[in-house]
């Protein structure tokens, strides 16, 4: 006859069970890891989605992306000289100068632009921006012909990049200045980054640029929010963006240069030097940062109709929202958007 | 067949003991994981504007600087709750209130015109594009 202790049957089999559980249930808990920092000259916040378990390694993978995005900030800065960097650039004008990769890539992928949109966007506007830094400092408004001088006669095609020796020639007339470029383009080197790190889900915002990677569990998408251009504690709407999207916005409303208590839209027209505020915002939906940050700023300095042209000659997936002078909201067909239930804008 | 005869059921102090404790540890991490799921978030404003929305589940330090990138306070998110660590104002109110937790409470610091609320979200909102 066998004898049984139930007792200690019991205690085998479930002591081990629950503790197992609970090792799992530990292991396996979702996650969220992020992080604050003020880089590029916004706040950049790095979020990565993933497993209890990993906490230490996803904290240290966010300090290295944001290693990453330093290193872009200080390859592409105007404003602090680093070797091979623009700021560097801009001091040795007119002969060949060596330059590191980042510079390469985004001066690459950005000069077409000035053709593409007649001139609008322009990188070459760093003495431009100073004047107008200038005048916020003293006060006084420069005029047009101080704004269209100021751009020199030089334009972004008459950079020489040799593209196998990493060097550039820059025009004597001519001084860079890549704001409207390096965030967006830092967040693909960012991705890169994480991707490489084996990270499946992240969401990098930064400031006026938000990047996808992958989703969180329960959906296949990233629910955000987009800022109300005349209420900062609203939104006009929510929008889902999905894996590797990214959505970017341009507007007068955030960062504006203060002359005689008049506001001016930061964003400089590359024909006359001047502020354009044809719109409160324009925000862009699309696959690239670097791309998202160009068009934001391109599209913010065109007309509709030239910025549907200019979207058709690209080969990437561009949606656009509006967010007009007239508090009208007029938007590619493709671009969804959940409206909330009390903005005040017309859809048109 | 034989079935087997059961014995011995009375469970003695150093057993209940055990039990007990593993039925703690079992309903302790139940709700320690179950929480760390609900939505509610820390919202800091400087002069009416809102400088960034942080989720209060996330443990995390928050700096907050001003236009020129001037460190003000320097704030922490831990465990459910929010409080000033550091701040550069003359009074040091803000650190002295302590630390918030429930919706709709607030740390106000008068000399840098910040006001940190906590808010509670219904529709999960993953980022905010400014």
């Amino acid at each position: 006859m066998l004898i049984v202790n139930v007792k200690k049957i019991a205690f085998i089999i479930f002591a081990p069970l629950i503790i197992l559980t609970l090792l799992y249930f530990y292991i396996n808990h979702n996650i969220t890891v992020s992080q604050t920092q003020f880089l590029m000259n916004t706040t950049i916040e790095i979020k990565l989605y993933g497993k209890n378990l990993e906490k230490q390694k996803l904290e240290k993978i966010i300090n290295n992306t944001f290693d990453v995005i330093k290193e872009v900030e200080d390859n592409s800065t105007s404003y602090n000289e680093y070797t091979g960097n623009a700021a560097s650039l801009n001091k040795n004008r007119g002969s060949y100068y060596q330059v590191n990769q980042d510079l390469i890539n985004q001066l690459s992928i950005s000069i077409p632009f000035y053709d593409l949109t007649k001139g609008e966007f322009n990188i070459s506007l760093f003495r431009t921006v100073n004047l107008w830094r200038d005048s916020v400092a003293t006060n006084t408004l420069p005029s047009k012909e101080q704004a269209l001088n100021s751009l020199g006669s030089s334009t972004p095609n008459d950079i020489f990049i040799d593209i196998f020796n990493s060097r550039i020639i820059l025009p004597s007339d001519m001084e860079i200045d890549l704001g409207a470029v390096s965030k967006g383009y830092s967040l693909d080197e960012a991705v890169k980054f994480l991707k490489h790190s084996g990270i499946k889900k992240a969401l990098i915002n930064a400031g006026g640029n938000i990047l996808a990677l992958g989703s969180p569990d329960d959906r296949d998408y990233y629910t955000i929010a987009v800022q109300d251009p005349h209420n900062i504690s609203r939104m006009i709407g929510t929008v889902k963006l999905k894996d590797s999207q990214v959505i970017a916005t341009s507007g007068s409303y955030n960062r504006y240069y203060e002359i005689n208590g008049k506001k001016f839209s930061h964003i400089l027209s590359g024909t006359t030097g001047y502020p354009t505020d044809l719109y409160k915002s324009v925000t862009v939906l699309t696959n690239k940062g670097i791309i998202s940050d160009i068009l934001s700023t391109a599209l913010f300095l065109l007309s509709i109709e030239d910025g549907e042209r200019l979207i058709s000659k690209l080969d990437y997936p561009v949606e656009v929202l509006y967010v007009t002078n007239d508090d009208k909201i007029i938007k590619t067909e493709g671009f969804e958007i959940e409206f909330s239930k009390d903005n005040q804008y017309k859809s048109e | 067949m034989n079935f087997p005869k059961i014995t011995n059921i009375r469970v003695n102090k150093k057993e209940l003991l055990i039990i007990i404790i593993l039925l703690m540890i079992a309903i302790a991490g139940f709700f320690l994981f179950r929480i760390s799921g609900q939505g509610t978030l820390v919202e800091i404003k400087i002069a009416q504007k809102t400088y960034g929305t942080y989720d209060l589940n996330i443990d995390q330090e928050v700096l907050i600087s001003d236009d020129q990138g001037l460190l003000l306070m320097k704030c922490l998110i831990k465990s459910g709750s929010v409080r000033v660590l550091e701040s550069d104002c003359p009074d040091k109110i803000c650190i002295d209130e302590g630390s918030i937790k429930l919706t709709g409470q607030t740390i106000v610091c008068l000399p840098n015109k910040v006001v940190i609320k906590i808010i509670s979200d219904n529709e999960k909102i993953d980022g905010v594009l400014q």
